[in-house]
């Protein structure tokens, strides 16, 4: 195996850097704007968050994925600013170079690029922290204020709009901001900050629902767990509902390698266990069957007749978080029973939905946006700006010990 | 099995906009939209050189589907228009050529592009307000009391789609046809929540287009052996009917792939058959007149059936099996094993034997008022097949947008009218406010005026993009309608404007519509007596615009493009 050897000089690590620059550059500020990636296979992504921008970069050179790695893990710990750091980085690699002109040098020996990096360090660890404390903050301090409390709003309100202007387009920016706002409040109530933004932050996959086709403006709030798929059975239900909740079918479940056997009777017998189990259900007085596999013919008409409403295909989180957030009472295990407020049918866009109105505070979040491409971006940026916040809230009620 | 080859690097392109190659593409695809736009457009034909389905088409459902599009940002504004297509069927090619036109302005006027998305931000905004308000005058009311603007609807609707190849009368009556449909279906005395019927459409060749119509009920293939004789000794109804939702073919291969283990002496298929002839006593002790299923029935139950002066009905298929419920109140029966529950039969008020053409077909007529119609759509010969179909998916459309209507029900100015009043209203109204609206914004007063300038320009264009016959398009200076010169005589202006409803008077002035004129408030029209013969959905014209500024938005934010070719 042949080891390809190169010799680094500061030439190359200028030059390495410098795609990363050029497309970092067209995307930092208010004025920027996105980068669109696409793959053959016709996945499309536009994002002008930093770090999900070179991230999805292919990049062959070592000392480029040693910046990416560094980039990453500035993410990880604070959240923002790596689109801040590329910059920051190639302009101080190329300040370096520039200035060995005004030392009347071709270029930097390596021993005097070392004694340059020790110096450098020694700089940071030393001294950049006081200029940055004592210069620097109390410009920004004078915003915030000892009464918390009060504005404990505001302070949220800044925190999601800091977030999103960075990464969305302007015009999506305003509606997402007041969107995110929105739903925080709504699924907040008597809850305190922390644990409405964890909450929300650990369950974001399950409350909120994707549409495509309509303006972003058209994204709302609402009320109760959303799941994408129409009821297969329908009745109008009032009143506290309870709802059992399965995780497999009601029909034989045959896999591979099974013998079917045919003994006498075998047609009588292939109901009645089906019937039984049904049976069991009436006695329960069960109003919904909530399934996450699809359920025999038999089982619909059972429902049908007696005025059950049933809704099959949903996504086992969702019903995992329906049955953790109820304390149910568990049966057995496939089966939990859970109460909820209400069923309604919900039309988001021309596609028939299901609302559960649960007895909890959680309320759904509908992003809309006109292309998939779009609206990746809108689930990501609103997923990152309830993390953000929540990583910038614990640090801000650390800070004034909320 | 993977192939081990270098990876290529990926493909970036700085300032996408910038680039010619890019703004060639862009140019091109508005012109395949602008030229297949409106009841004059060109219809566009789609093939490969190595033979394979050839299309004719000016749809722009049709189009986008077949076009493939190498460039990413063009890819993404064709995903939109196909998805607003999808939900408001109507609207597609103004949406894209209002689109691409922005885009291609913006440029044009030099505008930098974060000033561009929120001056357009603005200004379709401040559209929504005045389309959605009291006084617009490019908005009708949708009468449900009479047909008329449902008609006219539908009919701006078909005559749209020049490929589908009907003539004035042909057109009128298609028109009256699809909105006969749409009125069936909506239900009326039911209890409860109303929820709309369904029209079911059928497509017959050999007969003219003259011979379409629309019957109440059912209309389903009939039965192998049935004669009329058989229907006249059932006598008049109601008869009772079960509907199957399982196969009743006697085979036991719904339990799938599996080793089967019989016992001695036990014939499985035997005892199926069996039950299935168990069924067949208890449906007839039971007066039941109509048997049908959604899938096979077996041969020995059929015979037995028709025995007893049951009419069976075999491979319903699973499209019909919701409106014969609905139709006969009947609810599927699933299993096999067990009695059939009286809840599950229904009833069905009539059955006849309808000619259409030379294809005989069985109806069946509701015993209560559901709301269900079938359409019969007739067309010359075999070659105008595709056209038929064509018609039958502009005819469900049409009837969607009819739908879309009671929602909102409103309808705009059709013929260019609407792009006409509302690019003079917005540049009326941001005349004067400009240097405050400037300001808020944070951008200089002349950026804004021309990014207005530049939002009016391609509203008017799409205007301009509905005359394909070299005519002049004008503008009147009173109530901002939109004028075209007839084609008889080149200096005079045709009788009526684009949507039918403004009559040419002496003392109305006129001027070219791509030309700079004087801003003018548009006169609302208050108590017209006459309609308007064009209209436009409301909800999808008003999402088409919406999303056509966000999409637009979204390319001039596009800075960088990165194509991955691994």
């Amino acid at each position: 195996m042949q080891q390809q050897l190169e010799c680094v000089s500061l030439q190359v690590c200028v030059s390495v850097l410098g795609p990363l620059e050029s497309v970092v550059r067209r995307c930092l500020g208010p004025e920027g704007g996105s980068v669109l990636f696409t793959r053959d296979t016709g996945e499309t992504l536009i994002s002008r968050h930093g770090q999900r921008v070179l991230s999805t970069l292919h990049l062959e050179h070592p000392m480029a994925r040693m910046v990416l790695d560094c980039v990453c893990a500035h993410a990880k710990s604070t959240g923002d600013g790596t689109k801040s750091f590329i910059l920051l980085l190639s302009a101080l690699l190329r300040a370096i170079q520039d200035s060995a002109h005004m030392r009347r040098k071709a270029s930097w020996s390596n021993p005097a690029l070392q004694n340059l990096a020790n110096r450098l360090m020694a700089l940071s660890r030393n001294e950049l922290d006081d200029i940055i404390i004592h210069q620097v903050t109390p410009y920004a301090s004078s915003y915030c204020s000892h009464h918390s409390d009060k504005l404990e709003h505001s302070i949220l309100d800044y925190l999601i709009s800091g977030y999103i202007s960075g990464r969305t387009g302007a015009g999506q920016a305003e509606i997402l901001k007041h969107i995110l706002c929105e739903f925080y409040y709504k699924s907040k109530r008597d809850q305190n900050t922390t644990e409405t933004i964890s909450f929300i932050h650990s369950h974001f996959n399950v409350l909120h629902t994707r549409v495509a086709g309509l303006p972003v403006g058209c994204s709302e709030v609402i009320e109760g767990l959303v799941v994408t798929r129409d009821w297969s059975v329908w009745t109008e239900l009032r009143g506290p509902i309870k709802a059992l909740v399965l995780y497999e079918s009601f029909g034989s479940s045959l896999g591979d390698n099974i013998t079917v056997c045919f003994q006498q009777d075998w047609l009588s017998r292939t109901e009645s266990i089906t019937k039984q189990k049904l049976a069991y259900l009436l006695e329960l007085q069960v109003n919904v069957v909530l399934s996450s596999v699809k359920q025999p013919e038999c089982v619909l008409q059972w429902a049908r007749m007696n005025h059950v409403a049933l809704l099959e295909c949903v996504d086992s989180d969702q019903l995992d978080f329906l049955c953790n957030i109820n304390f149910p009472e568990t049966l057995s295990h496939p089966q939990h029973i859970v109460m909820l407020k209400y069923c309604k049918r919900l039309q988001l866009g021309g596609l028939r939905c299901a609302q559960l109105g649960i007895y909890s505070n959680a309320h759904t979040l509908v992003l809309c946006a006109p292309a998939p491409g779009l609206l990746d971006q809108t689930v990501c940026v609103s997923r990152g700006s309830m993390e953000g916040s929540y990583a910038g809230w614990r640090s801000f009620a650390c800070r004034w010990c909320v | 099995m993977s192939r081990i080859s270098k990876k290529k690097p990926a493909l970036c392109t700085d300032e996408p906009l910038s680039n010619s190659t890019i703004c060639q593409k862009i140019t091109l695809l508005r012109n395949i939209l602008s030229t297949a736009y409106g009841p004059t457009g060109r219809l566009k034909q789609i093939h490969n050189n190595v033979g394979g389905h050839v299309l004719t088409t000016s749809t722009s459902t049709a189009l986008l589907k077949r076009l493939e599009m190498s460039e990413p940002l063009l890819k993404l504004i064709s995903t939109a228009l196909q998805h607003h297509t999808t939900r408001y069927s109507d609207s597609g090619l103004f949406m894209g050529i209002f689109t691409l036109t922005l885009i291609e302005n913006t440029k044009k006027y030099g505008l930098r592009t974060s000033t561009a998305i929120k001056v357009y931000k603005h200004l379709v905004e401040q559209c929504n307000v005045y389309l959605k308000g009291d006084s617009c005058g490019c908005k009708v009311p949708v009468e449900f009391s009479s047909c008329d603007s449902l008609v006219a609807l539908a009919h701006s609707m078909i005559t749209s789609k020049p490929a589908c190849m009907l003539d004035s009368r042909e057109t009128q009556q298609i028109s009256s046809l699809i909105t006969q449909a749409f009125l069936y279906s909506i239900p009326c005395n039911s209890s409860g929540t109303a929820c709309f019927g369904r029209t079911v459409t059928i497509g017959i060749e050999g007969q003219s287009v003259n011979h379409s119509s629309v019957f109440p009920g059912l209309l389903l293939d009939v039965p192998e052996m049935l004669l009329p004789g058989d229907l006249e000794r059932l006598g008049d109804g109601p008869f009772k009917v079960v509907l199957f939702g399982v196969s009743l073919s006697g085979d036991i291969s719904e339990v799938g792939d599996v080793a089967l283990e019989v016992h001695r002496g036990l014939n499985p298929e035997r005892d199926l058959l069996q039950q299935l002839l168990k069924i067949g006593e208890q449906v007839v002790k039971d007066k039941v007149s109509l048997f049908a299923c959604q899938k096979v029935v077996h041969p020995v139950l059929q015979h037995y059936l028709r025995e007893h002066e049951v009419v069976v009905i075999e491979r319903l298929g699973l499209a019909l099996m919701e409106p014969f419920a609905k139709i006969t109140g009947a609810r599927a029966v699933a299993s096999l094993f067990s009695l059939v529950p009286m809840e599950a039969y229904g009833l069905v008020a009539g059955l006849c034997f309808q000619d259409c053409g030379s294809k005989k077909l069985l109806q069946l007529l509701s015993s209560k008022h559901a709301a269900i119609s079938t359409m019969v759509l007739c067309h010359r010969n075999e070659t105008m097949l595709e056209e038929l179909k064509v018609c039958a998916m502009t005819c469900q459309r049409a009837e969607h947008v009819l739908r879309l209507t009671l929602r909102e029900p409103y309808a705009l100015l059709g013929g260019g009218c609407t792009e006409t009043q509302l690019a003079t209203h917005i540049t009326h109204m941001n005349q004067s406010t400009a240097p405050t609206t400037a300001a808020a914004l944070g951008i200089s007063h002349s950026e804004f005026l021309m990014a207005v300038e530049s939002f009016r320009s391609s509203l008017l264009a799409v205007a301009l993009s509905l005359e394909h016959d070299g005519q002049d398009c004008l503008i009147d200076l009173t109530y901002g309608h939109r004028w075209v010169m007839d084609i008889s005589s080149q200096t005079e202006v045709k009788h009526t404007c684009g949507c039918g409803l403004l009559e040419d008077r002496s003392n109305l002035e006129k001027t070219h519509l791509n030309t700079a004129c004087q801003t003018f408030s548009p006169v609302f029209l208050e108590n017209n007596d006459t309609q308007p013969k064009v209209l436009d959905s409301f909800s999808a014209k008003l999402n088409a615009l919406n999303v056509a500024v966000e999409m637009a938005s979204l390319v001039l934010d596009v800075k960088y493009i990165i194509k991955d070719v691994n």
